[in-house]
């Protein structure tokens, strides 16, 4: 057998957990059209609510922004938090475990190819954003717009890997977890009204856990950059990339020492190969 | 067993007696199936952390624009958005039903094989959904009422009306829910989507958020063809005594909604019941032949 450095098994490892994700989109675009569809449905009410409160035409642009970036919430809670449960009853789990392949190279892959699904929904849904509704957005700092994106997303598939993690030990209770974070995380991230709002109006308890979930900042300083000068952030966008550096960094230490503890007890307690429970 | 007491089963389970009882069971299944993964309290936050979220989203969308006063529309769209979810339950959700009970505890060929309606079995599902986002909306009416500066008090609630409009609208619900698992029962790989683009499309076309009069003519025409438009007018109207009015004095919400009378709006539903029921009905009749000579019983394609 070859000898393989650790570093390529690792970047194999992604690629080829990357791979069914991507490629699956080209088997299944019946799937793509539906995951497009149902957030441009549901993203033009609120639209309309906020026309039928005569509401300046920058609320709309806050609404496809946040429809937007709900795609990669929406893709981490299913596709990277549950996914190890799912592996878990399809019998896989058992099997990445069984090869040599490290846990965390899955995690990064399944994260590459999960950013790559929730992009064509979110290209998507901004278009459409933008083309129906007459948005217009502000290009003059594209740049720092794109490196808060990306800085947003790693903390964000960050947090999703450390939640992977953890729902490998939950039964049924992973799905309905998995369907009680919607709805909380849209108010806490303030993904259809500015986030200043939600923090001059929530007790600081709420507020913190607000400000630990990736796309509270990342959207507030997109939304300050993308839609200036017309709702005040919270903080400037500059001290909210960097507050997304820390939760970037936090993530991924967490979600990789929660994996090696997780997979350790899992082992222990033989619950790796428990498919239904 | 033999073939006589075979005989004379097949025969009970044409009665009345025998549906009174597959319903009743299928909705003590329901409420084990939605429920029992958690103790009660764990079980109650679930329930009502996911429509309290929204409720908070709307009353922040609203003050940001409105202001610190609630007004009429902060009424029109907290009521409605307490009502969307038992339409969500009875309509949407009904597809989750049929592909559960196929694809992930794979017992819908047992159920088949039962001497039992399938049909009864199915409403008394929805019925148990229906009785969760009964009990979600009652819940968050009276956070609504006691937090958030929602009008509504026992005094203002049209009682007799709301006696006729909330079982029309429960028969239209339950009907288009049979409708929604009859189309769950024949799509392969496509069914999680069937009750999310429903929600989505309720969301948009029957008037929960904003007036139908807002929308453009084409979504208008679909959102006074939608029963269940009519059934949140009539519950909004009954619930807080009257028609609901802009909050800047300038008339109703939806002027549009306003010139149908409560006994228009009851006539509507009783009409949109009658058809609706029916229609599910046979068309659940016929997708159930078709699902069957399909082999759609026990495909598994999601899970």
């Amino acid at each position: 057998m070859t000898k393989v450095s650790p570093l390529v098994l690792f970047l194999r490892t992604a690629r080829a957990r990357a791979a069914p994700r991507i490629w699956g989109m080209k088997r299944e675009p019946s799937w793509v059209f539906l995951e497009v569809m149902v957030p441009i449905i549901s993203t033009t009410a609120f639209v309309y609510l906020y026309r039928s409160l005569h509401a300046p035409q920058a609320y709309v642009g806050f609404v496809i922004l946040g429809a937007v970036i709900s795609a990669y919430w929406l893709n981490v809670v299913w596709a990277m938090a549950m996914q190890l449960h799912w592996e878990k009853k399809e019998g896989m789990l058992q099997l990445y475990v069984l090869s040599p392949a490290p846990l965390m190279a899955v995690l990064v892959g399944m994260s590459y190819g999960g950013i790559i699904m929730a992009s064509s929904r979110a290209i998507v849904t901004l278009a459409a954003g933008l083309l129906l509704f007459q948005v217009q957005l502000s290009t003059a700092e594209l740049p720092m717009v794109f490196l808060i994106f990306a800085v947003t997303l790693v903390a964000l598939y960050g947090l999703g890997m450390t939640l992977s993690s953890l729902f490998i030990h939950w039964g049924r209770e992973a799905w309905h977890l998995a369907l009680a974070f919607h709805e909380p995380a849209f108010f806490l991230t303030g993904m259809n009204f500015p986030l200043s709002k939600l923090f001059s109006s929530v007790p600081g308890i709420i507020a913190f856990v607000s400000a630990l979930l990736p796309i509270s900042f990342g959207l507030d300083a997109m939304r300050q950059l993308l839609l200036p000068s017309n709702i005040p952030g919270v903080f400037s966008p500059g001290t909210e990339l960097l507050i997304l550096v820390g939760l970037g960094v936090m993530f991924l230490v967490l979600a990789y020492v929660a994996l090696q503890r997780l997979e350790y007890k899992a082992r222990v307690e033989a619950t790796l190969s428990l498919r239904w429970q | 067993m033999s073939e006589t007491s075979l005989t004379s089963l097949g025969s009970n389970s044409s009665t009345i007696d025998a549906r009174w009882r597959t319903y009743r069971v299928a909705a003590w299944l329901g409420w084990k199936v939605e429920s029992n993964w958690a103790d009660p309290l764990v079980f109650f936050i679930y329930a009502v952390m996911r429509p309290i979220s929204t409720a908070l989203v709307l009353l922040l969308m609203y003050v940001v624009i409105a202001g610190p006063q609630r007004g009429g529309f902060f009424d029109y769209i907290y009521i409605s958005n307490a009502l969307y979810l038992i339409a969500m339950q009875a309509i949407a959700n009904m597809s989750w039903t049929i592909l559960e009970d196929r694809e992930h505890y794979r017992t819908l060929k047992y159920i088949y094989t039962a001497p039992i309606s399938l049909y009864w079995y199915l409403i008394g599902r929805a019925t148990a959904r229906m009785l969760i986002g009964i009990m979600t909306c009652l819940f968050l009416l009276v956070v609504g009422s006691l937090l958030l500066g929602l009008h509504l008090s026992f005094g203002s609630v049209q009682w007799a009306w709301l006696a006729v409009y909330f079982p029309l609208g429960m028969i239209v619900l339950i009907s288009f829910g049979i409708i929604i698992a009859g189309l769950a029962l024949l799509v392969p790989r496509n069914g999680e989507f069937i009750g999310e683009i429903l929600a989505g499309m309720l969301l948009l076309v029957c008037s929960v958020y904003f007036p139908p009069d807002i929308l453009p003519s084409v979504l208008r025409k679909l959102s006074l063809a939608m029963p269940v438009t009519y059934w949140l007018e009539g519950m909004r109207r009954a619930l807080t005594g009257g028609i609901l009015q802009m909050d800047n004095g300038s008339g109703a919400i939806s002027p549009i909604l306003a010139s149908y009378s409560n006994a228009t709006l009851a006539m509507i539903l009783l009409v949109s019941g009658i058809l609706s029921a029916t229609f599910a009905y046979f068309f659940y009749q016929t997708i159930e032949r078709l699902a069957k000579a399909r082999g759609m019983i026990d495909k598994t394609t999601g899970f």
